[in-house]
């Protein structure tokens, strides 16, 4: 099996990340434009809607409650939501974007380029950044569900937890781009030896 | 980089061209290009070997050692 060069690995990975890059970009416009619709008309949207039932999905866990109260969403907190999709998906198309570029130059055969040592270091950057920025996102929906939903028997508690193993992830690529530098200095030695 | 190479010099001397200095030592154009306006990194000791061989000289003739005004910090 080839994992470098045409018809590898590497070069079917880059047709899903090219894939995934239009498709992001096609779900983020739409899930944008749906809460700046929602954010502009919120008595025309279904979140002033109050629900019957609320379901939890969890890995390996349903939870449904049913006879659940709302109170009104507010537009705050609709333009809080536009504001945490557009971040949220502007590092993911980021994270794409550099990733896309690596692996065309695996495509190429030429895995240490000097512009691979910058485009990790982004990645890298990015996925820090994401896993912070994550964070605040789901805390500030924890916030709206404990100020907002009532349940007869049970008690909503916000709190913000940091995602440990995607920021110790966002370390380790950081070390990989240094390797990639090292290495990028090694081929250009190696290229210019006659 | 302080190490010069003069290959223009004795090519001429020697009335060769790249093309066919090329060919006699077994290396690229690009390759020899690259040596003849110093862009190399590094020389292989074979490489060497060869261009003297061809070139009926020594190592000397070819690589000259000329400081530089301001010298780069050693790793």
């Amino acid at each position: 099996m080839r994992y470098l060069g045409k018809k590898s690995v590497a070069s079917w990975i880059h047709r899903v990340l090219g894939f995934l890059w239009y498709a992001f970009w096609v779900i983020g416009i739409l899930l944008a434009g749906w809460q700046l619709f929602t954010g502009i008309f919120p008595e025309k949207s279904l979140t002033n809607l109050p629900p019957a039932s609320l379901q939890i999905q969890t890995p390996g866990l349903d939870i449904k409650f049913e006879g659940v109260t709302a109170a009104i969403v507010s537009q705050r907190f609709l333009w809080l939501t536009l504001f945490s999709t557009v971040v949220v998906f502007a590092v993911y198309l980021y994270v794409l974007y550099n990733l896309r570029r690596v692996f065309a130059t695996l495509v190429a055969g030429n895995p240490f380029a000097r512009e691979n040592v910058s485009s990790i270091r982004r990645i890298g950057g990015a996925v820090i950044t994401g896993a912070v920025v994550r964070s605040l996102v789901q805390t500030a929906f924890g916030l709206f569900f404990a100020q907002n939903v009532a349940i007869p028997g049970v008690d909503f508690t916000a709190k913000l937890t940091l995602d440990f193993v995607t920021l110790f992830l966002g370390f380790v690529i950081l070390v990989l781009a240094e390797i990639f530098r090292m290495g990028s200095e090694l081929k250009e030695e190696q290229d210019l030896t006659v | 980089m302080s190490i010069i190479v003069n290959l223009d010099k004795i090519m001429l001397d020697r009335k060769m061209s790249l093309t066919e200095l090329a060919e006699r030592v077994d290396i690229t154009m690009a390759n020899l290009s690259i040596l003849k306006n110093n862009k190399a990194r590094a020389i292989r000791f074979s490489t060497l070997d060869a261009l003297c061989r061809e070139l009926n000289c020594q190592p000397g003739d070819i690589l000259s050692y000329q400081p530089d005004e301001n010298p780069e910090p050693a790793d």
